[in-house]
């Protein structure tokens, strides 16, 4: 063995002895021996304060038992599903048949409202700017898009987004704006499950708003007043 | 596991009885109502058997924390508009609830640096500290030397420590 890792060795279950302390499972003679090399060395108290850190965080996150009958309701509700799967299909099939068959008439009936309703219920109102969101990368984020549109006159501005993939663990979205006074940050979101996002935007900076980008920041950059984004994934340009 | 597979029972079975826990004491950590906990956990377990999870794109672990972070700020939300609508009938001033993310995300790490443990030694920490069962007990209920369970419990804090460390360098 080499003084080397002799050395490792001994840091090693001092280390040991150390998280032993911490766990409250240190026999009599390691209590002795820990208290022989009291003060610590700076590097062990640092090893020290973070492993209390980690069981307070440990006992922090704890819960009552999972009650059993959870997992009898999991399992017996994608049972069911599958069960109903023939039934679904048989469904589908009857649905597929009678498109068919009124499919002229749908269509029929369809272009006939189209002809006599030529502005869509979401349609821009004067005054109104839309800006599209496209994704400005690609992979799993390429197909996420969107709008942000503003509404001056009725003081309401939104903002919607679809296939947004789920921020990584520590990361958050954020929409900024583009004004005339330099780019200022919105607010900071989470799509739901299914990667959609809906939401009213406050009249500014957004109102001001000439160009618009979505990032995707550290959860530490929301109390950075001088942060700036570095990664965008969506942005549009009135 | 192949990229949006489809799960099969068996499947489920064994990824629930593997991951439930930690799902439900991440659900549990945010909702903090025993209830609430349960139903997240059942959605975010039957979400997973409709399909959406690749295994190109992380862990299973990775992806029902994620699942469950995500859901559980949902219903949150939808808890603080409820009480914000009850709120207008009542004569008191509008409550400001927001939601700790940065203490959120520090949920998520923990778990997935527990899963990063043995499953001898995520066994023994959550003995320990999730059902309070004693070091002496633990090694009678596993039938091995207390010793060895020291060490398992002391090794583990340190690797879960290490781990935490990583990942707030990757940040």
């Amino acid at each position: 063995m080499t003084p080397q890792s002799q050395s490792n060795d001994a840091s090693d279950a001092f280390s040991e002895l150390i998280a032993g302390n911490v766990l409250g499972n240190l026999s009599h003679e390691e209590i002795n021996w820990l208290a022989e090399h009291q003060p610590l060395p700076a590097d062990k108290q640092l090893l020290l304060n973070d492993l209390q850190t980690t069981r307070k965080r440990m006992e922090q996150q704890t819960a009552p038992p999972l009650s059993e009958a959870v997992r009898q309701r999991v399992l017996q509700a994608t049972r069911r599903r599958e069960h109903a799967k023939p039934q679904n299909w048989l469904i589908a099939t009857l649905l597929m048949a009678l498109a068919l068959t009124g499919g002229e008439l749908y269509r029929a009936k369809l272009k006939l409202a189209h002809q006599r309703q030529p502005v869509p219920s979401r349609s821009l109102q004067p005054g109104d700017r839309s800006i599209a969101l496209h994704a400005v990368q690609t992979g799993a984020m390429a197909k996420a898009h969107g709008q942000v549109l503003i509404r001056p006159e009725q003081g309401t501005h939104s903002l919607r987004l679809h296939h947004l993939p789920q921020a990584p663990a520590g990361k958050i979205y954020r929409l900024w704006a583009v004004t005339p006074a330099g780019l200022k940050g919105c607010v900071h979101f989470l799509p739901d499950q299914r990667g959609h996002v809906v939401m009213t935007l406050p009249p500014q900076p957004t109102g001001s708003a000439t160009q618009v980008m979505i990032s995707l920041d550290p959860i530490a950059s929301r109390d950075q007043a001088d942060f700036k984004p570095s990664d965008s994934v969506l942005s549009g340009v009135l | 596991m192949s990229a949006n597979a489809v799960i099969s029972q068996e499947d489920l079975e064994r990824l629930y009885d593997d991951h439930a826990p930690a799902v439900h004491r991440l659900a549990f950590s945010l909702l903090a109502q025993r209830q609430d906990a349960e139903d997240l956990t059942h959605d975010v377990f039957l979400r997973l058997h409709r399909g959406g999870f690749d295994a190109n794109r992380g862990s299973v672990r990775q992806y029902l924390l994620l699942l469950t972070r995500s859901m559980g700020l949902n219903r949150l939300n939808q808890r603080r508009n409820r009480r914000r609508i009850l709120n207008c009938f009542k004569p008191c001033p509008e409550q400001h609830d927001p939601i700790d993310l940065q203490a959120l995300e520090a949920r998520v790490n923990l778990e997935l640096a527990l899963a990063q443990l043995s499953n001898r030694e995520q066994q023994i920490l959550s003995m320990n500290f999730q059902d309070d069962i004693s070091q002496s007990q633990i090694a009678a209920q596993l039938q091995l030397p207390l010793g060895t369970i020291k060490t398992i419990s002391r090794r583990a804090l340190l690797k879960l420590r290490s781990t935490l460390h990583s990942q707030q360098e990757s940040l």
